[in-house]
């Protein structure tokens, strides 16, 4: 989901309160509603994460000239004074729908902060699983889900309480593709690739935006043409030298298809 | 990866097997195609890739590729039969096992 989207949604809402908002250097503002406080601090982050980005890639670069082992710093992008002060909003704004996105943001840009990504989690499963707000924020679920194996039943969870019991269609909607792409994500036997599927299926009778209709179809995808049993998709493009050429032109051969790059 | 792969696609020359990438290095550019000519020479390449951006959405995208390198095994009929065996020797046994069954496939007379 792109920013805009979520910022077009959080101008719909009522601002709970105003909060005063300083640092950056910039004027503080007296009244900050959650979008521009949501706005600020992805905004703050992103600006921490490519001065550490320069730095860290001139580190490395430095270690590998001089043969040294890789230092800390490029493995510790600066998240977790945002995290807190994501903590901080959310908690500001506790029980109201305004605290979601920061939950949300949480989710989203946590790297080592697994027990602030598990206390997130709860909350929104606690506090906001029925939240108009909460469709937004779902797909930062899957990225946690995957990394960290604390939060990945709680991630559950709120997806199965949400899928199911949500009043919004489109909520419901985005709870059964996240679960399903990532059901199709960690799939191990036939029976879990079957459970994804269904969930991906559910969306298009469930979605009345049909931006989720199409992502699920996305994912449908890879079930229907890209599991082994499956006729390999043509691909029908230009060679690196801008010649245009058929995957099917080799039929009748054995064809290893590589995913490659030089980089 | 690369000095395998040539041993594959030497190894096999006369037999129904082909190696065909599918490269994410921006040869759509005209920088990106120089340094993609001089690494492919550097390398030894004889194979042809795709050119991943040739195509919107790219051809990674549509085929949902997560990590590089991601391999995909299409038999003589365009069947995917296995996906990621990464192993060297592995690949060998999956593939020689695929171009005996085309062998034998294209030995059988069509009625």
């Amino acid at each position: 989901m792109s920013r805009a989207v979520l910022a077009a949604s959080l101008l719909l809402w009522t601002p709970a309160f105003a909060i005063a908002q300083q640092g950056d250097g910039k004027p503080a503002a007296t009244q900050q509603d959650p979008e521009a406080a949501y706005q600020d601090l992805v905004k703050s982050l992103n600006k921490a994460i490519s001065d550490w980005r320069a730095e860290a890639q001139a580190a490395a670069k430095k270690a590998q000239e001089e043969g040294t082992p890789l230092p800390a710093i490029v493995s510790n992008p600066p998240t977790k004074e945002f995290i807190t002060r994501a903590q901080e909003l959310a908690a500001e704004r506790a029980g109201k729908d305004a605290a979601v996105p920061f939950l949300g943001f949480i989710c989203k840009y946590a790297n080592k902060e697994v027990n602030a990504v598990k206390k997130a989690v709860q909350t929104l499963a606690s506090d906001h699983a029925t939240s108009p707000a909460i469709g937004k924020v779902i797909p930062f679920l899957t990225a946690p889900a995957m990394r960290f194996g604390v939060v990945t039943k709680a991630v559950n969870g709120l997806l199965d309480e949400v899928a199911e019991n949500h009043p919004d269609a489109d909520c419901k909607a985005q709870a059964l593709l996240t679960r399903g792409t990532l059901r199709l994500q960690t799939a191990q036997t036939d029976e879990q690739r079957k459970a994804a599927e269904e969930d991906l299926r559910k969306v298009a009778t469930v979605a009345k935006d049909q931006d989720l209709t199409a992502q699920a179809k996305d994912q449908l995808f890879e079930i229907e043409h890209l599991q082994v049993g499956c006729t390999a998709p043509d691909i029908v493009a230009k060679d690196t030298d801008g010649v245009d050429f058929k995957l099917s032109d080799y039929r009748g051969k054995v064809v290893l298809l590589d995913f490659w790059g030089f980089w | 990866m690369i000095p395998h792969e040539r041993s594959l696609v030497e190894k096999w020359k006369d037999k129904p097997f082909a190696l065909i990438g599918v490269n994410s290095d921006g040869t759509n550019t005209e920088e990106g195609l120089a340094k993609f000519r001089e690494e492919a020479k550097k390398a030894q390449m004889t194979w042809r890739s795709f050119r991943d951006e040739s195509l919107d959405p790219k051809i990674s995208d549509t085929w949902h590729v997560q990590g590089w390198p991601t391999l995909y095994y299409i038999d003589h009929e365009g069947v995917i039969r296995h996906k990621d065996v990464r192993d060297e020797q592995e690949m060998e046994k999956v593939l020689g096992d695929m171009i005996a069954a085309a062998e034998k496939a294209a030995a059988t007379p069509k009625r």
